[in-house]
């Protein structure tokens, strides 16, 4: 009997995930008003941003000192910088800045935790050594860590990835592991391997669908942290260098001019304020639909 | 428990050796020449090999980490490159600073977070909970030195309630501490209030849909007391662990709002150090402060046996 | 009866969302009686303790109908004056001993804390009264057990721990949903065995609400039958085994072995027990009666008396031709 024929039998094929399982949910998401309304938002956001070279009314980078520290008005709706350059412009352009380096680092930290939370959830002897490293890099607050790591590095855009993935990759992989645990104990991956499948296959075809829910809650986390975490390494220093815009360098570069011209950091401030919460909005929404075991509604 | 802290304290020991060793192993993650990269494109060949001999660079590897490990033991950070002094004894003065600071951002944060958290639970689906729900969310969402800055514009600069920044010790005017670190305090615990407010709440109607809840209702007991006594000894566990996250994110986001606000405390001892590239200072800075991480995961983990009877009697 | 009921249910009627689930339930808990309130799951048994003890869910509503405690409506009592009744005059236990207690708390202090609450006794005197208790629901080693937590006691201790709170202020009645339920058999029979004890000696009332007609024939004097939150029948326990006069208690009886006599199958009522948004007309039994007849389907029964304290809702009866 074949992999194919163990799989097939309907009581492992009752027990397996089925691909249609996505389209309900899909169809729960998209009535989840406060999912719908944070993908609302973000989608508005990564638009006007990508949209930059369209609609930024003068470059993010032109100075004009006759319009020095302006405040916000028809013709610069954010006012303008200590060097005169439009903040409005600036808040665009840099959405792009600020918005790759949390889909970078998304991306990164999924991949590289998901390869070691596989690892040592399903390698039991790797488990222990991988997780106890995990443990260490996890003690250090998180954006404290990322200062430490992008002020070594230097600053650049990819040292700024970098040292955000080096911080949050542990968390992910902590997920994935609890996730890869449960499903190893559940009895179709015992059908799968009695049938012969190697790790690879029983890993890609089970037990990575089964972590998916936690996974992807778990990035919209991480783009969320990763925002404010940029702002935070731009402010101290450590981030992605002048004069390309990013939120975090432009609050930074408004910081000593706050009692005279408070706009300069208010705006992208506030930009990072309701993207973020629109990501949070999409990470509750998703967590309600894909992770029943963290709805905590009781009866 | 006697032999719960001690294991406890032996699961801590590899942890801590792999803290201090990712501590140390900063110094590789230097692109390049170290010495050079640290000492900047100025500086004359003798101030390079002074720094290679200061960091023991010249050594080999194996060198270098016994004597990051047996200065360790004594306690020993090294020096700075900068500020001419052990970078322990920097750290140390700085510390209660940082600690009061933090201190009074865990003092909001639990008593706003689990109060208004509580209320949202037990108004559940009105509009006061969904007005401390999204709240909380949106809490969640601020970066915590930015409304640093807008408290200073607020509240500084346009009122004139508060110094713009600066610190006095609690000890030399209660007054004059509460007068320089109330907006740094509040700026910290918000995000960290809606955290807490979220699992507060979600654990709580968890806990008052159990059994012993209605049993305790049963027994015509008054509203506070099921819910002060039966229902919120309850959540302990949960609270502490979002307590146990959230004294990390607080620690990390005080080394940012110190220097929003001109206080001087460790993380504007390591802010500086990272703007000047003092690299034993971050590396000591990173170890302070992942060891009193470790050290408070011990604590949580402990105080999850002193709230739970089933955790203290797990053998 | 000879003295006034300690308990009396009045026509009382419950609601979610404008869908009855009790449907005006009516019927009495003598001085000392013990009062058996049996039927399938779904039928309103829980639902009528709840009520009694005035702990219906929020979303549950009493529409109408009295429930008299010692002459008292409790449903016009303010929550105050109920707490005040609550754990004190009426007491209940759950039918789930592992989930009931607090594991977060010693056993004693959940002895102590209804003591001191409703008695204000001191720490100490309630700490000594929480050990005679312990002693008196037959914990071994009481004086050393009230500082266990529930996680340390079986299911059956910790079942005779909530007795042991719920008589702690020696209520006048006693409440008892499902109380052997999730118990083992051999520790179910003890625990029926010391709550007959106790009630003869503490000259409780209890109201028992089982699904297991065994445990009623044991312990209860009087036996109401709920069907889909109406009584079916009411009647003295030897008169309800002797001769049940409703379709419905029949079935009931004839679903469990019979202990004496000939080893006969036993035999199931077919189909279940409606949901409450699909209530048949009339009789809300018929759909599943064998014997109903046309006018079942259209016209509720009344209750027909058919002896002294017997009575059933059951047009057969009343055409005098008890089926």
């Amino acid at each position: 009997m074949s992999t194919e024929d163990i799989l097939a039998d309907p009581a492992v094929d009752a027990a397996r995930p089925r691909p249609t399982q996505g389209y309900p949910r899909l169809r729960r998401l998209l009535r989840h008003r406060l999912f719908m309304t944070g993908a609302i938002i973000l989608v508005i956001v990564l638009l006007a941003t990508l949209a930059a070279d369209l609609i930024a009314p003068y470059s993010p980078l032109k100075n004009d000192f006759r319009y020095r520290l302006g405040a916000p008005n028809a013709v610069h709706l954010m006012g303008t910088d200590n060097f005169g350059r439009d903040v409005l412009s600036r808040v665009l352009y840099g959405g792009r800045t600020s918005l790759a380096i949390g889909l970078m680092v998304v991306l990164a930290s999924t991949f590289f935790g998901t390869l070691i939370g596989v690892a040592g959830g399903y390698f039991s002897r790797l488990d222990n050594p991988v997780m106890r490293l995990m443990d260490a890099l996890m003690a250090f607050p998180g954006v404290l860590l990322a200062i430490a790591l992008a002020a070594v590095l230097g600053p650049s855009v990819l040292d700024v990835v970098i040292a955000l993935t080096v911080t949050y990759a542990p968390r992910t992989a902590r997920i994935v592991r609890a996730a890869v645990l449960v499903v190893r104990r559940m009895e179709y991956i015992d059908a799968a391997r009695v049938a012969g499948a190697g790790h690879l296959r029983i890993i890609w075809r089970h037990v990575l669908p089964n972590s998916l829910g936690p996974l992807i809650v778990q990035m919209t986390f991480i783009f969320a942290v990763s925002i404010l975490a940029e702002a935070v390494l731009s402010f101290v220093g450590v981030g992605p260098p002048p004069p390309t815009p990013s939120w975090g360098n432009i609050i930074a570069d408004g910081r000593s001019y706050i009692p005279s011209a408070p706009w300069i950091s208010l705006f992208p401030g506030l930009v990072i304020a309701i993207t973020v919460l629109g990501v949070n909005l999409m990470g509750d929404g998703l967590r309600d639909v894909l992770d029943p075991r963290l709805k905590l509604e009781g009866r | 428990m006697a032999s719960l802290i001690i294991r406890r304290l032996a699961s801590a020991l590899p942890v801590l050796l792999l803290v201090s060793l990712i501590s140390f192993v900063l110094i590789w993650l230097v692109p390049g020449d170290a010495a050079a990269e640290l000492a900047g494109p100025s500086a004359s060949p003798e101030e390079l090999a002074h720094i290679r001999t200061d960091l023991g660079l010249d050594q080999p590897v194996w060198i270098q980490a016994l004597h990051w490990y047996r200065n360790l033991l004594h306690g020993d950070l090294g020096q700075s490159l900068l500020l001419g002094r052990s970078v322990a004894a920097a750290i140390l003065e700085r510390l209660p600073v940082t600690l009061s600071l933090t201190g009074f951002a865990l003092v909001i944060t639990l008593l706003f977070g689990i109060g208004s958290g509580t209320i949202a639970a037990l108004k559940r689906n009105s509009w006061i909970d969904q007005a401390v729900m999204m709240t909380a969310l949106v809490g969640l969402s601020l970066p915590d030195f930015w409304l640093g800055l807008v408290a200073i514009y607020v509240f500084s600069v346009a009122l004139g309630w508060f110094p713009t920044g600066g610190f006095v010790a609690f000890g030399d005017s209660p007054v004059g501490w509460l007068q320089t670190t109330t907006l740094p305090a509040i700026a910290l615990a918000l995000t960290q209030t809606g955290l807490l407010a979220r699992m507060t709440r979600s654990s709580l109607l968890e806990v008052l849909s159990q059994d012993y809840i209605r049993t305790a209702w049963a027994k015509g007991l008054p509203g506070r007391i099921v819910i002060l006594k039966h229902a919120l000894l309850n959540i302990a566990v949960p609270v502490l662990t979002v307590l146990g996250i959230s004294i990390g994110i607080l620690f990390s986001g005080a080394v940012v709002i110190e220097s929003v606000f001109a206080i001087p405390g460790v993380g504007r001892l390591i802010i500086d150090a990272v703007l000047r590239r003092d690299l034993p200072v971050i590396q000591g800075g990173i170890l302070i402060i992942g060891v009193f991480m470790v050290t408070v995961n011990i604590a949580v983990d402990l105080l999850y046996a002193a709230f739970d009877p089933r955790v203290r009697h797990e053998h | 009866m000879a003295s006034s009921p300690v308990l009396e249910i009045d026509g009382l009627t419950t609601s979610v969302d404008g869908l009855k689930i009790l449907d005006g339930v009516s019927f009495s808990v003598g001085d000392g009686e013990v009062v058996g309130v049996v039927g399938e799951s779904g039928s309103g048994k829980s639902m009528t303790a709840l009520s009694s003890m005035r702990l219906l869910p929020n979303s549950v509503a009493v529409t109408s109908g009295r429930i008299l405690f010692e002459g008292t409506d409790l449903l016009g009592l303010s929550e105050a004056a109920m707490r005040r009744i609550r754990g004190d005059r009426i007491a209940m236990i759950f039918q789930e001993p592992m989930s009931s207690l607090n594991p977060v708390l010693t056993v004693g202090e959940q002895i102590v804390e209804t003591l001191t609450w409703h008695r204000g006794m001191a720490r100490a005197e309630a700490r000594r009264r929480a050990v005679e208790l312990l002693d008196l629901v037959e914990i071994p080693a009481a004086a050393k057990r009230i500082s266990d937590y529930p996680h340390q006691l079986s299911g059956g201790m910790r079942q005779r721990v909530m007795i042991a709170i719920a008589l702690a202020c020696e209520p006048k009645l006693l409440i008892a949903d499902e109380p052997t339920t999730a118990l083992d058999v051999t520790v179910q029979a003890q625990v029926l065995d010391l709550l007959r004890g106790l009630r003869r000696e503490l000259a409780m009332s209890v109201m028992l609400i089982t699904h297991d007609l065994g445990v009623v024939a044991e312990f209860a004097d009087r036996v109401v039958v709920l069907y889909a939150g109406r009584v079916a029948e009411t009647a003295p326990v030897k008169a309800l085994f002797r001769a049940p006069a409703h379709p419905y208690t029949q079935g009931l009886l004839a679903s469990i072995p019979p202990l004496d006599g000939p080893l006969a199958q036993p035999r199931p009522i077919p189909g279940s027990v409606p949901a409450l948004a699909d209530m048949p007309g009339g009789c809300r039994f018929h759909p599943r009666c064998a014997v109903a007849i046309d006018r079942c389907a259209v016209v509720q029964p009344p209750f027909f008396p058919l002896d002294p304290g017997h009575e059933t809702a059951c047009w057969l009866a009343g055409a005098g031709g008890v089926p």
